[in-house]
């Protein structure tokens, strides 16, 4: 911080009887240091702010900041302090004595606080007038409250009272960085009455934390992303062979007992359902082989039967005798393909006929001769 | 291993027959009236379970218009539809509703 100008003002006639205006003041300028007095009939500087309030108020102040053209458009603060003359325990008003001070220092400050990439501080005088804000327009032409105004922003008007009341406090704000949600921090400069403030945006303070959950759910994605493919690439590994059975048991139920059963040698599940499978297919066709063998040898004994009951039938009389006065009727069904019924009609000597009927227990094809050899 | 039979022996000019039966169904007789008799019922017992076995004869004498029949189990374990069997009482009622016919034709009845 650059203290740049001097002066000492003093009480009228207070310096000396004759003068009424007497306040020498060195000022730089030019890259030198100049002096002079100032007061006058045109400058009655005992109505000035700088002068008139230290006096009143009996403590130093600091003015309202200005620019100072003589210093280079540069931004000045008045610090003035009242000073007095001690006699016999009483204090009595002599004067006041003023420091300008270039604050171009303490905006280049806190032009540098980089807190985080688009963060930033301002600073306002005690009625709410930017003495710095990184919009360097808004630097003694806009107070915090005209701005919420503008901005349409009651929020950033409570902060401005807050800011302007000295108060100590952390608010949230979504103008003052467009968009964005940001944290507005502030606290009074006590000397003066000043309040400094930082302002950063939410996403700046957490933007660690979301990188970090970024990456915690990109992995987890990628995760889910390779289990998926795990549980899909392991899930046709197992279904593929019982997609191959299917296709194979459609084969096999129309019949087609030599299609090929792909050899899976796995000793899971699947592998002994495809050695079963194998096991049925070879079991089918054995069996069918044996039906089919079965069935032959069915028909051979049915034709045997068949023929064994011509023979049965040949047994039977093929014609009855005849005689007057007497008619004879007879028929055997067989139950089966022998029957267990014989009958006979015998012409006997001396006019006689014999009849006979028999039915053997069972019918069967051995009792066929029992009959006739008994 | 055993069998039932009836033998008989027809004296064609008689009219004589001499019924033995050997465990079967009896002969059954429709006279010229319509009247049904049974004939062999003292049958005796059926050929192979005895060694030796001995059996009664019957004497009948037929008189004109007379059916005689021989039937065997196969007639009255016939079973109908409703698996009601034929019996005896069914060939008995053909016999009374059958007055003249031939010995063919009550054989296709019966097997009716």
């Amino acid at each position: 911080m650059l203290f740049t100008n001097f002066n000492i003002a003093f009480e009228p006639f207070r310096f000396e009887n004759s003068y009424e205006y007497f306040a020498p003041y060195y000022f730089k300028k030019d890259g030198g240091i100049n002096f002079t007095y100032i007061g006058g009939e045109n400058y009655k500087y005992f109505s000035w702010d700088w002068y008139r309030i230290p006096k009143e108020k009996k403590s130093p102040q600091w003015t309202e900041p200005f620019f100072d053209k003589d210093a280079g458009d540069i931004i000045m603060s008045t610090y003035s302090a009242p000073f007095y003359k001690e006699t016999k325990g009483k204090k009595e008003f002599l004067g006041v004595v003023t420091a300008d001070i270039s604050l171009s220092g303490l905006t280049e400050i806190l032009a540098s606080l980089k807190i985080t990439p688009t963060g930033f501080a301002f600073l306002i005088f005690k009625n709410g007038t930017f003495i710095f804000h990184p919009q360097v327009n808004f630097i003694m032409n806009e107070t915090i409250f005209t701005l919420a105004k503008k901005l349409d922003d009651s929020s950033l008007k409570n902060i401005g009272i807050q800011m302007v009341n000295g108060n100590i406090d952390a608010l949230t704000n979504t103008s003052l960085i467009p968009g964005q949600k940001s944290w507005v921090f502030f606290h009074p400069i006590t000397t003066n009455g000043w309040s400094m403030s930082v302002v950063i945006p939410e996403n700046d303070v957490f933007a660690d934390m979301h990188g970090i959950t970024n990456r915690v759910t990109l992995i987890s994605t990628i995760g889910l992303v390779f289990l998926l493919i795990c549980v899909i690439w392991i899930s046709r590994s197992i279904t593929k062979p019982i997609r191959v059975l299917s296709n194979v048991t459609d084969e096999i139920a129309v019949g087609n007992l030599d299609v090929p059963i792909p050899a899976i040698k796995t000793s899971d599940e699947i592998g002994r359902l495809v050695d079963s499978y194998i096991h049925m297919r070879d079991n089918m066709k054995k069996y069918i082989e044996e039906v089919i063998h079965l069935t032959a040898d069915k028909e051979r004994m049915e034709s045997e039967l068949n023929f064994a009951a011509q023979v049965q039938q040949g047994f039977l009389p093929q014609e009855h005798p005849k005689y007057l006065n007497y008619e004879f009727g007879a028929v055997t069904v067989p139950a089966k393909f022998v029957g267990g019924n014989f009958y006979d009609l015998i012409p006997l000597q001396n006019g006689h006929l014999g009849l006979a009927l028999g039915d053997f227990s069972g019918k069967g094809v051995s009792q066929l001769f029992t009959w006739r050899n008994s | 291993m055993f069998a039932t039979a009836t033998y008989i022996t027809l004296d064609i000019d008689n009219r004589t027959m001499s019924i033995t039966n050997a465990g079967h169904f009896p002969l059954v007789i429709r006279n010229h009236e319509g009247v049904i008799s049974q004939h062999g019922l003292n049958g005796g017992i059926s050929q192979g379970i005895l060694p030796d076995p001995k059996y009664q004869t019957e004497q009948v004498i037929l008189n004109p218009g007379d059916i005689g029949l021989l039937y065997s189990d196969g007639a009255t374990e016939a079973q109908n539809k409703n698996k009601q069997q034929f019996n005896f009482s069914g060939i008995s009622y053909i016999l009374e509703q059958e007055a003249q016919i031939s010995p063919e034709e009550l054989i296709s009845r019966l097997q009716q």
